[in-house]
């Protein structure tokens, strides 16, 4: 029987994983391996994929993946333990004063193994660092990777730790998210925020380029964040990053809730258990951070590595995964040591068949022979795959420590109230239906209710503010060509794009309520049967909602995908979600054309954008990529309220950097766009009247014919389009400078020619800045033909639209 | 020209001055993150 064949609200025993490569060692890491327990809680809406319940958390696997799990029905009964008591004194790993003792730390530092020290005084030469004291008056700047799996609060953490000190940048090689920033009240450090990992396989950039970090960087510690209502899961990473030797703290999250539910964590066991110190915390509450930050700069400043790297058993199953992991940990030893690998690190990794560390550990032909007999010596003892003997082995280690170490909780609250969200959210019948009202709502408070209130009070003022400095102007005798450079140019043209402030920091604000309660993780897992007609999964439904913000982190987003093939369709689905940029161009429009209905007009647009691209996706599934999406595993968290801060961090970024944009961009292009539209190609100022025979007029002219089936070949329109590649808010400013304002538009353009340019608006080109996001991800040639086509498309449809609209009215 | 209207065009060349060294060293993302590699952003990598 296979995990397939399993009814809603079965329970069932794993006896074996099957799959290979990537799929199979994402099961083993997520728990998914033999002894575990298995209850299947529902299936999506569409019958796939299903949502299990294991290790106290829950799980997506489509029915095509879960046939490779072999169950059985036969589960042993659950014998309820007592819960643990605390009885041991606080170890103080981690801690000066009363705990810190010199003569302890000498001893450590000789206690160090030769290849540590050697390894340590490699980096020391190459990095100028002095040991055992780092920062500060000893060596140089602290620094820290923050790692821990998705959902487990690491982003309010690292907010917690930097404040307002942080900056972000890219990973070299690969376009994954490098946030950083120094530690509150420690000048000379700084913390990296790594990306949200489950292990460290070689299998996902973000897996790859967080090891690379810890083992390349050399950072002087390691904050190990983890989810304390799920902490059997967590602590899988947490193992893994202990075998790579730096000195490391645990962060043991969402301790408030734990305790909460009446659970709790015996932190002075699990210190001592683990060698590392244990630090519980609420980072959504800011408690227990401070003395976070004490251990870890503590541990990195003395160079305090974990008090262990060895989970294996002596004495499970005959001790035949230890004798092969400390037996391949000798062999290797000196090849780690040169390749720069920690050893245990270096040897686990070979074990579980990580081409990486092979490739980089450089054995010959009898060492790899070597540690192939060990592993067929492993495989026979112990009757499982090496990779999936090793899954057991962390987990085995996990569950004994937790047996010792953590108090269960009965059932959470927050579980409680997920599962009663759930089934509505998620329902059968109701999970579609919800998805489209939640969307429609959202964009009814974005555009309608709250964001398009705000932005008519916003253009208000900002007209004020205009006609306010046209009468300064007239007072004091300035130029008229300067009255009109600032007022009709300048101005006209920024505060034409700043108005929709209120709608993009609307629309922003729900899309990261969205994704930071849970919600977004469900939509995936109730969309995957949709988007696997147009050959893509689940997972593709974050980047394309992200898009309805800015293509640019939609583009981006898309680098979490697995396979190569699903980040193309992806990427080239974005552009046809239409961005906040674009708002601007369907709010300057639509109000002066559809006045109360132009909301209407708007979301209109949004479904037009979404038919066109799922209909292409369709199409180039069918022509061009070939080939079925890639494996859907996924970790659905409890639903929680996104914290405050974090929110309002966000929409004050956004507002940044949208004000950045507006006070540079745009207006950088409104002083071009005025002085090419008031000067002849003699550099004669002109008239009002003369504007015909401008520069701008005269180049824009050439191309205007290719729109004339449209029904808007002139150069005003055709200029505008054209800035739009630059920013698209420019297309509003440009209108602005060339026609007058919007409502000048009335006398020029009927409502369908209106609506046509809203159309060819929302499917042409995207901006520069999400052209050279494309260009980074797929290549140049991708780029331009994206680009290309878009145009093509943009135009054919808009013709279509202004044909059908010509003959109904 | 007037006194005012020196005033505004010195104002105005310095607001080109900085803009144009804005959009050289960055910040002009559409993201705000600056891993989204936009042309001149000095943070990428």
């Amino acid at each position: 029987m296979t995990l397939r064949d399993t009814e809603i609200g079965q329970s069932v025993l794993i006896t074996a994983v099957g799959g290979e490569g990537a799929l199979r060692q994402h099961f083993l890491d997520m728990g998914v391996i033999p002894g575990t327990v298995v209850k299947l809680v529902k299936y999506a809406p569409m019958g796939d994929p299903m949502q299990l319940l294991l290790h106290g958390y829950l799980l997506t696997l489509r029915l095509d993946d879960a046939a490779h799990i072999e169950v059985t029905t036969e589960v042993p009964e659950e014998v309820e333990k007592e819960n643990p008591v605390s009885t041991l004194p606080h170890p103080g790993l981690g801690e000066g004063g009363r705990f810190h003792r010199e003569d302890q730390e000498r001893r450590r530092q000789e206690s160090l193994s030769r290849q540590h020290l050697r390894q340590h005084t490699e980096d020391s030469k190459q990095q100028k660092r002095t040991l055992p004291l780092r920062g500060g008056a000893g060596g140089g700047p602290l620094t820290f990777a923050l790692a821990g799996n998705q959902n487990c609060g690491k982003t309010t953490l690292f907010n917690q730790l930097t404040g307002a000190a942080q900056h972000v940048g890219n990973f070299p090689g690969v376009t994954v998210d490098r946030k950083s920033g120094t530690i509150r009240g420690y000048s000379n450090s700084e913390v990296t925020d790594l990306p949200g990992i489950y292990s460290l396989s070689p299998y996902t950039a973000e897996e790859v380029v967080s090891r690379q970090y810890m083992i390349d960087e050399h950072p002087a510690g390691i904050i190990n964040i983890v989810d304390a209502t799920n902490i059997e899961r967590n602590l899988y990473l947490t193992m893994q990053l202990m075998e790579l030797g730096i000195p490391m703290v645990l962060a043991l999250n969402m301790m408030d809730e734990m305790e909460g539910n009446g659970g709790t964590i015996l932190v002075n066991e699990m210190e001592e258990a683990l060698g590392i110190p244990v630090v519980p915390i609420a980072a959504s509450k800011n408690q227990g951070v401070d003395e976070l930050i004490e251990h870890a700069v503590h541990v990195a400043r003395y160079h305090e590595t974990p008090g262990r790297v060895d989970f294996c058993d002596p004495d499970d199953h005959g001790g035949a995964m230890h004798r092969c992991l400390h037996a391949v940990a000798h062999l290797i030893e000196d090849h780690a040591l040169r390749a720069g690998l920690p050893p245990r690190f270096a040897a686990s990794k070979l074990v579980e068949g990580d081409s990486l560390v092979k490739e980089r550990l450089h054995l010959d032909a009898n060492e790899e022979a070597t540690v192939r007999h060990i592993l067929r010596q492993l495989e026979e003892e112990r009757g499982l795959d090496p990779a999936a003997a090793i899954a057991d082995m962390r987990f085995s280690f996990i569950k004994d420590l937790c047996s010792k170490c953590v108090a269960k909780p009965r059932e959470s609250k927050e579980a409680i109230r997920s599962g009663r969200a759930d089934r509505i959210l998620t329902g059968r019948w109701t999970a579609l239906p919800s998805f489209l009202a939640i969307m429609c709502v959202v964009f009814y408070l974005t555009f309608n209710l709250i964001g398009g209130t705000l932005q008519e009070i916003l253009a208000d003022s900002l007209d004020a503010i205009g006609e306010l400095l046209l009468s300064s102007f007239d007072s004091l005798n300035v130029t008229p060509w300067v009255t009109s450079l600032i007022v009709d140019g300048v101005w006209a043209g920024v505060s034409s794009v700043l108005s929709f402030i209120p709608i993009i920091l609307c629309l922003f604000f729900f899309l990261s309520l969205l994704e930071d309660s849970g919600y977004m993780a469900r939509i995936a897992f109730v969309t995957d049967m949709l988007l696997r007609k147009i050959g893509l999964s689940g997972r593709s439904i974050v980047p394309m909602l992200i898009g309805f913000g800015c293509s640019v982190p939609s583009v981006m987003a898309t680098r979490t995908l697995p396979s190569e093939r699903d980040r193309r369709l992806t990427i080239m689905l974005t552009p046809f979600m239409s961005c906040t940029a674009k708002i601007a161009i369907y709010g300057f429009i639509a109000t002066p054309f559809f006045g109360d209905r132009a909301w209407m007009v708007m979301v209109g647009l949004y479904l037009l954008g979404i038919t066109t691209g799922v209909t292409l996706m369709w199409l180039a599934k069918k022509l061009v990529l070939h080939g079925e999406a890639v494996p859907f595993v996924m970790e659905l968290p409890n639903y929680r309220m996104p914290g405050a801060r974090n929110v309002l961090r966000l929409l004050w970024d956004k507002c940044k950097d949208f004000l950045q944009k507006a006070f540079t961009v745009i207006f950088l292009a409104t002083i071009v766009v005025w002085f090419l539209q008031h000067y002849d190609f003699t550099l004669q100022m002109l008239g009002d009247e003369d504007v015909a025979q401008s520069i701008l007029a005269t180049l824009a002219g050439l191309v205007a014919p290719i729109f004339s089936p449209l029904g808007f070949g002139d150069w005003q329109a055709t200029t505008a389009l054209v800035t739009g590649f630059i920013a698209k808010e420019n297309v509003c400013a440009v209108m602005t400078q060339v026609y007058g304002g919007s409502q000048q538009l009335l006398g020029i353009m009927s409502p369908a020619v209106a609506l046509t340019f809203l159309v060819f608006c929302l499917l042409y080109t995207p901006c520069v800045a999400a052209i050279a996001a494309i260009r980074r991800e797929l290549g140049g040639r991708w780029a331009t033909g994206i680009v290309l086509g878009q145009c093509a498309i943009a135009w054919a449809v808009a013709f279509l639209v202004h044909t059908l609209l010509i003959l109904i009215l | 020209m007037n006194a005012p209207t020196i005033a505004i065009l010195v104002l105005l060349a310095c607001g080109i001055f900085f803009a144009l060294r804005r959009v050289r060293k960055g910040g002009t993302c559409s993201c705000g993150d600056c891993a989204c590699n936009c042309p001149g952003c000095a943070k990428r990598r």
